[in-house]
């Protein structure tokens, strides 16, 4: 798989693989929250993850957090499904830079 | 000092964020995880600048900026939003609750500073222009008070603080005018303490003064409020009587001649007297007719025999 590259500032190393982390963590509870049919849930982490994303460094999280927020809006389930995957994805995918 | 920002946020992400940015740039931060506890905070330190996340749960951005706009204590700390939200309607509802400015989420880093040090900037100069008002505010009311006593000084006689001369004719002026327009009396009682000269003489000066404070005093004490006394020359009184006519202003003069004839002073042997003409204004008076009249009635006070009241 491709890896991508990301920069970050250095000052925030220590923090990434916590957030990191937690992204992970948002992705399982995504998918309980699916099963719950919780979509409300799914929307705040989504606008989290919209907020926090790029801020950090990660612009792609902040496109995937603003997906996530959409499709739980309209319960589109499928895209929620696919912000997931896409999330999965850059997280296995991502190698941070710090500068 | 760089200064000390409250940052308010529900995302432990976003403020730790927002902390590293800005402990870097040598601010001191505070932080609260949602809307209460960032009213308390900004109540108990008092931050130069307050960063406020909008979607929080129970008190959202909006209500908290409008609960610190509301009181006092913290109605003049800058608020900048910090949102997700990133609508135009958004960002003017933000302002219009009081923010100064509004950043959407994710945050650029360096846009932040920057905007915080703007605000910090304005916040300083304000604070600056606040007290070098007050300070102006202060200094004007002291001329006001220098300006008053410089006007008192001007216009009164020092040892007796009665009206000066110069005052005297000034006010003479617009009681003729009113009693011209309103075709109401007015009078003149003009008083010269017999043999004063004499008194200087036998007691000396600081008894002649006294003599002449107490008459002061004595003037006053049966002057009403729209009564003017003054000391016209060395031991010469001159008071306007505004709304008396002459028989009014003679049983005035009779009151102060009893008066100073029952005064009595330690190193005065004999009674002091003093002598009083009165005149009454006629529409067609000047001032130096006017007060012509009651000088020529003094004088023929004195001629008969002193210690008495003649009209003019």
């Amino acid at each position: 798989m491709e890896k991508i590259v990301v920069q970050v500032d250095a000052d925030l190393e220590d923090l990434i693989p916590g957030y990191l982390q937690n992204r992970l963590k948002d992705a399982e509870a995504i998918l309980q929250a699916l099963e719950n049919q919780d979509f409300e849930t799914i929307r705040v982490l989504g606008h989290t993850m919209k907020g926090t994303g790029g801020g950090y460094g990660f612009d792609a999280i902040t496109e995937i957090g603003r997906a996530l927020e959409e499709a739980a809006k309209s319960r589109n389930t499928t895209a929620i499904h696919q912000g997931v995957a896409d999330l999965l994805d850059y997280l296995r995918a991502v190698e941070v830079v710090f500068q | 000092m760089p200064g000390k920002i409250l940052i308010v946020d529900d995302s432990v992400e976003n403020r730790q964020l927002l902390f590293r940015t800005l402990e870097k740039a040598g601010y001191e931060i505070l932080e609260a995880a949602d809307g209460k506890e960032g009213l308390t905070q900004a109540v108990k330190n008092l931050p130069d600048l307050i960063l406020l996340d909008i979607v929080m749960p129970e008190l959202d951005g909006y209500q908290v900026c409008e609960a610190l706009k509301k009181d006092l204590r913290t109605a003049g700390i800058p608020v900048i939003f910090l949102s997700a939200e990133t609508e135009t309607k958004d960002k003017i509802r933000g302002l219009e609750s009081g923010g100064v400015d509004y950043i959407t989420k994710p945050i650029d880093r360096g846009e932040v500073l920057a905007r915080v040090q703007t605000q910090l900037n304005i916040r300083r100069l304000t604070k600056e222009l606040i007290q070098a008002n007050i300070e102006l505010l202060k200094k004007n009311a002291e001329l006001e008070e220098a300006n008053a006593a410089i006007t008192q000084l001007m216009h009164t006689d020092p040892l007796t603080g009665l009206a000066n001369r110069r005052y005297f004719l000034e006010i003479l002026d617009n009681l003729m005018s009113l009693a011209r327009r309103h075709h109401a009396p007015l009078s003149l009682v003009m008083a010269d303490l017999d043999h004063f000269k004499a008194i200087n003489d036998a007691c000396g000066h600081a008894w002649g003064d006294q003599v002449l404070k107490d008459f002061g005093v004595l003037l006053k004490k049966y002057s009403r409020k729209e009564d003017v006394a003054a000391r016209f020359g060395g031991e010469e009184f001159i008071v306007a009587l505004p709304l008396t006519d002459l028989p009014g202003a003679r049983i005035w003069a009779e009151k102060i001649r009893l008066g100073l004839e029952g005064m009595v002073w330690d190193q005065i042997k004999s009674k002091v007297t003093g002598s009083f003409g009165i005149s009454q204004f006629h529409p067609e008076d000047t001032p130096e007719s006017f007060i012509e009249r009651a000088d020529k009635a003094l004088y023929q006070a004195k001629a008969a025999g002193r210690n008495r009241v003649m009209n003019g």
